[in-house]
């Protein structure tokens, strides 16, 4: 052949020995190593991939398969409006409400933080998040009521509507007023205590003031 | 994931730096979390106990989910004593449920920057992970909107609220059983590693960040506290108190009947019976000329034997023997009444008059046209009771049009709704 086209590289390439080499089985067998398969189907090499242990895999399987089959006969109620309240709950939870509430307590440390010498030397903080936030769960829970959204609630139980409203501000008022009336509490306790120490151990007092306290709260209202 | 995503989390909620909190970690998140899994379990018994209550496996009828399948495995005839069996079931379900509100709110701010982690996908096992707790999270505050939407007869759930509420609690229960057995290991070490009465005695002044752990609810960078871990317990403990004391009094009733300010059926009571009506003669459009000396009763009997229908006036059951029996009226919603003086003629004396000696179930129907409770099959057991009465009067007098005039079914221990009213006609099985 090469006496015949000396100068050809490409019946070289083309040279039928190197394909009939392919139909060597020895060749072939070694392509083929069925353990090379095989070992995609190694537990441990499965699980190395997947993360965590066969129980981990087989109660999650479990748990989508309870899942799975409640939801068969959940989501033919609305195949649309379920889903959409599924997220919509973890989206309005974690999303909306959880940063609206952070957003708003640290609001209100943030305003108070420039008047930092009159503030009282408790953690007065939570004379405002505690009782703003039993209200607003109050209202959280309740808001149907209290905004008059049941349009039948007066016709089916002759009940009226109308106290809802009336009764979460006076139990708002009575929340504030409450932690108002603790703070006031609170604060004369520790002008009491700071009055006998002042007599009795003025030094350690000076000393103190020098360094910021951790008895008044941490937060920006310390003095 | 992790060649499709930076290594490095970007700025905003993803960095750990972000979350602040010192009290966040895992005793705290722990302490919530064991509240849960000891109240959700009772969540969820008493739930299946009130479906189980209406049984609808004695009926399509009462059944509001027929394509429960295995759901319904535990399906049993519903008892009729003690007779406040149903009123105690609900008023712990509803109330229990209002309740863990703030306790479940304040769990999710605990491990909210879990949602955040970096990278988001660590592995196929993390990914499902994560699906399962889309749906404990999902799940959760979906049982929650739609009890609380339910009780307050806002019904803006995307549809009926048995089918909702039944199979919604299945999924949730799938995510939770799943959430509970990979962290039970993970509750009991937090818990274990700080002592509860220790935290208890732990004011602010001496409140520190819990020690670094490798998961991501202890902050790297902690601000300065405002609060202790007790303050933290305290707040809670105090929100849930707060909701307790303003609604479990329409379900307790008594003195408590006043303080329940912020629920449905609280302490104004405004029908000449004095007490609470579920649903009215006007809205189940009942019309007087139904309900007048025309009214009549048809007892009819199914099955073998089965003789022609007897009717009978409202004077001719008054004419029958009159028992009393002293019930409450317990609904679905939660809100009970107390015990009233139910007077009428026993539903086994008139399956004995509609020729029935031993029925399986009567079918109950009443005036109401459509309404999901407008009949109800009620068992055996349910017909037999001494104290299962077509009542005429209440507490001395004639029933009012609200409460079923003129003549409803009264049964002990049974969810409100199958307390039929304005009767038009029982059709007893043999």
């Amino acid at each position: 052949m090469r006496r015949l086209f000396p100068r050809s590289d490409l019946l070289q390439q083309f040279d039928p020995r190197r394909f009939l080499r392919w139909f060597d089985p020895r060749r072939f067998l070694r392509w083929f190593d069925p353990r090379r398969f095989l070992r995609w189907f190694d537990p441990r090499r499965f699980l190395r991939w997947y993360g965590a242990g066969p129980l981990h895999l087989l109660t999650l399987l479990g748990c989508f398969a309870l899942a799975g089959y409640a939801s068969a006969e959940l989501l033919p109620n609305n195949a649309v409006g379920i889903p959409i309240w599924f997220v919509g709950a973890v989206i309005g939870h974690d999303l909306i409400l959880m940063p609206m509430y952070t957003v708003a307590d640290r609001s209100v440390m943030a305003v108070f933080r420039h008047r930092r010498p009159q503030l009282p030397a408790v953690p007065w903080i939570n004379y405002v998040r505690i009782p703003a936030a039993l209200s607003g769960m109050l209202l959280l829970i309740w808001f149907p009521l209290i905004f008059r959204l049941p349009g039948r609630f007066t016709l089916t139980t002759t009940l009226s509507l109308d106290p809802f409203l009336w009764h979460w501000l006076a139990v708002t008022g009575a929340l504030f007023l409450l932690s108002a009336t603790a703070l006031a509490v609170r604060l004369r306790a520790a002008r009491g205590r700071r009055g006998t120490r002042d007599g009795r151990r003025r030094r350690l007092r000076v000393s103190l003031a020098s360094r910021p306290s951790r008895e008044t709260g941490g937060g920006p209202g310390h003095s | 994931m992790k060649s499709l995503l930076p290594s490095d989390p970007p700025p905003g909620p993803f960095r750990r730096s972000f979350w602040r909190s010192p009290v966040r970690g895992p005793w705290l998140t722990s302490v919530f979390g064991l509240l849960l899994l000891v109240s959700i379990p009772v969540m969820f018994a008493t739930g299946l106990l009130s479906y189980a209550a209406y049984n609808p496996d004695l009926s399509r009828v009462n059944d509001e989910t027929p394509g429960k399948g295995l759901l319904g495995f535990y399906l049993f005839s519903w008892p009729t004593h003690p007779v406040w069996l149903y009123r105690l079931n609900q008023g712990v379900h509803v109330t229990l449920g209002l309740v863990l509100v703030p306790i479940l709110l304040f769990k999710l701010w605990s491990v909210l920057p879990k949602l955040f982690e970096w990278p988001p996908l660590r592995s196929p096992a993390h990914a499902l992970e994560r699906l399962s707790l889309f749906l404990l999270v999902g799940g959760a505050v979906f049982e929650f909107a739609t009890g609380i939407l339910n009780i307050q007869t806002w019904y803006k759930f995307p549809g009926s609220f048995y089918p909702l509420h039944f199979y919604g609690a299945w999924v949730f229960m799938a995510g939770l059983v799943v959430h509970v057995a990979l962290k039970l290991p993970a509750m009991i070490r937090a818990l274990r590693s700080r002592s509860f009465i220790g935290e208890l005695r732990t004011n602010l002044a001496r409140t520190r960040p819990e020690p670094p752990e490798a998961g991501y609810l202890v902050p790297v960078a902690p601000g300065e506290p405002t609060i202790s871990r007790r303050g933290v317990l305290a707040f809670a403990g105090a929100g849930s108190a707060l909701i307790a004391l303003l609604s479990v009094g329409q379900s307790v009733g008594g003195p408590l009947r006043w303080t329940a300010l912020l629920a449905p059926h609280g302490g104004n009571v405004s029908n000449p019976d004095g007490f609470q009506v579920n649903q009215t003669a006007a809205s189940a459009r009942i019309r007087e000329s139904e309900t007048s000396d025309a009214w009549r009763l048809t007892l009819g009997s199914d099955g073998r034997g089965g003789q022609p229908a007897t009717v009978l006036s409202r004077g001719d059951l008054l004419e029958m023997e009159q028992h009393t029996a002293s019930l409450p009226i317990a609904c679905v919603e939660g809100w009970s009444t107390g015990n009233q003086a139910w007077t009428g003629v026993r539903l086994s004396d008139l399956a004995r008059l509609a020729g029935v000696e031993h029925p399986s179930s009567v079918l109950v129907k009443s005036l109401e046209r459509g309404g999901a409770f407008s009949q109800a099959v009620l068992s055996a057991g349910q017909v037999m009771d001494p104290d299962s009465l077509l009542a005429l009067r209440v507490n001395g007098a004639d029933l009012t049009p609200d409460h079923g005039y003129p003549a409803r079914v009264i049964l002990p221990a049974s969810p409100g709704v199958h307390n039929t009213k304005w009767v038009a006609s029982l059709t007893f099985r043999s």
